[in-house]
């Protein structure tokens, strides 16, 4: 594996008296794909959203254990979450664009972050839009509302979006499951391509997607993670009984 | 993109097709002498006006709304609170409009009852807007922004997708149970009932066709032909409406 990017130490989470994960201890490898599977309601999106401090905004919601990014335990006090989210960017299950042009979109996130210059703000969002495979189809319109796109579009801009605040990793929350096959494989793609740049882990309800993007899969069942290794171990030589009754349909 | 487009001509048709519609009804029905131009013209206006501050209403509440806290235990009476607005306005609306046509007393009630019917429609899609405040939002946040610069985006949302999806709903309530209203009042005449309902079931027939393909964005001309057939549909029903009230035999 390479090296590790996060790593969370005894992860538990609970929603008021409910909890949400138990016990979760994982390395997540430095500019690799790792997919997180699991049936509905395992605790995948709740873990996910542990990895940028989004489960701060859930009434109620209470943690122990460590989560360290680059060493960093970024639940420590004094830590600001702005400035995590800035480093861990996250793009969610359906496409949500702001009301505003594609170009204010991709900008939106520099500014918020004190970028000010149009030229570098112009620049910023040309190169985001490029990684994310979308320039071509929006260069002339970038003055156009961004709920112009198709689905597939707004999806590509919102991970452009999150592009453009350059962080470390991405965290994406089944980011093809409200899109078409062909949109879906152009994000499959764009996921493989990114990993060049960046740290991903992606949430997904689809095993086969998981076996074309990942590099590294962690099943989770009842908020607990049942098993994390190479991709291909998880789905031919799981070591778990669970994992391969998951895997193989037997439930879930 | 193509829905998109149709959802925001779909809205801009509705506000402007039912307060022409309501006003053109209310200035023709009401005199029974030549037609007063002035007087419709102001009917127009004023329906055209009442439309749009339902759906103001709509908004102001949306917007209010917006900012309510995630999980708060009232957040959702207050989002079904939020619809009642724009259908509240439609159904005074209604009322207005069938004193004007000089409906029965239980027509203009099955109106009223009517517009109240869409609003599970209403809630339904106040939650999913709600949602989608949240959702921008989060996405704000995700992105590193602070809280208050979060709620500058979902204020953006609210005042660009609320609207639209509250005047839907008041458009659809008024238009829906104006529509019903007025077949009702046309069969209960009698003499030539056949010709004239039937031509206000066929416009009202081609209302809903046409709003439906104004809806799914595949053409915005249909909304002119909806105008046209919308005033001839009013037309009809006000013609047997006043000849009723003059007593004269259909």
């Amino acid at each position: 594996m390479s090296q590790a990017k996060i790593k969370v130490e005894n992860l538990s989470l609970w929603y008021g008296a409910a909890q949400g994960l138990k016990d979760v201890s994982v390395e997540i490898g430095e500019h690799a794909v790792t997919a997180i599977i699991g049936p509905s309601g395992c605790g995948k999106s709740s873990f996910l959203r542990t990895l940028n401090r989004m489960n701060d905004h859930v009434p109620g919601t209470r943690l122990t254990g460590r989560v360290l990014l680059d060493g960093e335990d970024i639940y420590a006090r004094g830590q600001d979450p702005a400035r995590l989210r800035k480093r861990v960017g996250m793009v969610f299950q359906r496409p949500n664009p702001f009301p505003m042009t594609i170009y204010q979109n991709i900008a939106y996130g520099p500014r918020v972050h004190g970028q000010r210059g149009e030229a570098r703000l112009r620049e910023i969002v040309e190169q985001s839009l490029r990684r994310a495979a979308l320039w071509d189809e929006v260069r002339d319109k970038l003055q156009k509302s961004a709920f112009e796109l198709s689905g597939g579009q707004q999806q590509r801009l919102c991970i452009a979006r999150a592009l453009a605040v350059e962080p470390e990793v991405l965290l994406m929350d089944e980011p093809a499951s409200a899109l078409d096959p062909v949109a879906t494989s152009k994000i499959e793609e764009l996921i493989v391509n990114l990993k060049e740049s960046y740290t991903l882990i992606v949430v997904t309800h689809n095993m086969q997607q998981a076996g074309r993007i990942s590099d590294r899969t962690a099943f989770f069942l009842s908020g607990e993670l049942i098993e994390f290794g190479p991709t291909r171990d998880i789905f031919t030589r799981p070591r778990d009984r669970r994992t391969e009754d998951y895997v193989t349909g037997r439930f879930g | 993109m193509a829905y998109r487009q149709g959802m925001r001509r779909y809205r801009l048709a509705q506000i402007i097709v039912l307060g022409v519609w309501l006003g053109v009804l209310r200035g023709v029905a009401a005199p029974t002498g030549p037609p007063d131009f002035g007087a419709l013209a102001a009917s127009v206006v004023g329906a055209v006006g009442a439309v749009a501050l339902s759906a103001a209403l709509g908004v102001a509440a949306g917007g209010a709304l917006a900012f309510a806290p995630q999980g708060w235990r009232w957040r959702m009476p207050l989002s079904m609170s939020a619809a009642l607005p724009s259908v509240v306005v439609g159904a005074v609306l209604l009322r207005w409009l069938g004193d004007a046509l000089g409906f029965a007393p239980g027509i203009a009630l099955v109106a009223l009852g009517l517009a109240l019917l869409c609003l599970p429609q209403a809630v339904l899609l106040a939650q999913d807007s709600f949602a989608r405040c949240s959702a921008t939002g989060e996405a704000a946040q995700a992105l590193g922004a602070q809280p208050a610069q979060a709620a500058a985006a979902v204020y953006g949302f609210v005042r660009r997708e609320i609207a639209g999806i509250l005047l839907g709903v008041a458009g659809r309530a008024l238009g829906e149970a104006a529509l019903v209203a007025l077949l009702a009042q046309g069969l209960l005449d009698r003499g030539r009932l056949a010709l004239r309902a039937g031509a206000t079931l066929a416009s009202a027939l081609w209302y809903l066709e046409i709003t439906g393909r104004v809806r799914d964005g595949r053409t915005f001309w249909p909304a002119v032909l909806l105008l046209i057939l919308s005033v001839l549909a009013a037309g009809t029903a006000a013609v047997l409406a006043a000849e009723r009230r003059e007593g004269r035999p259909l």
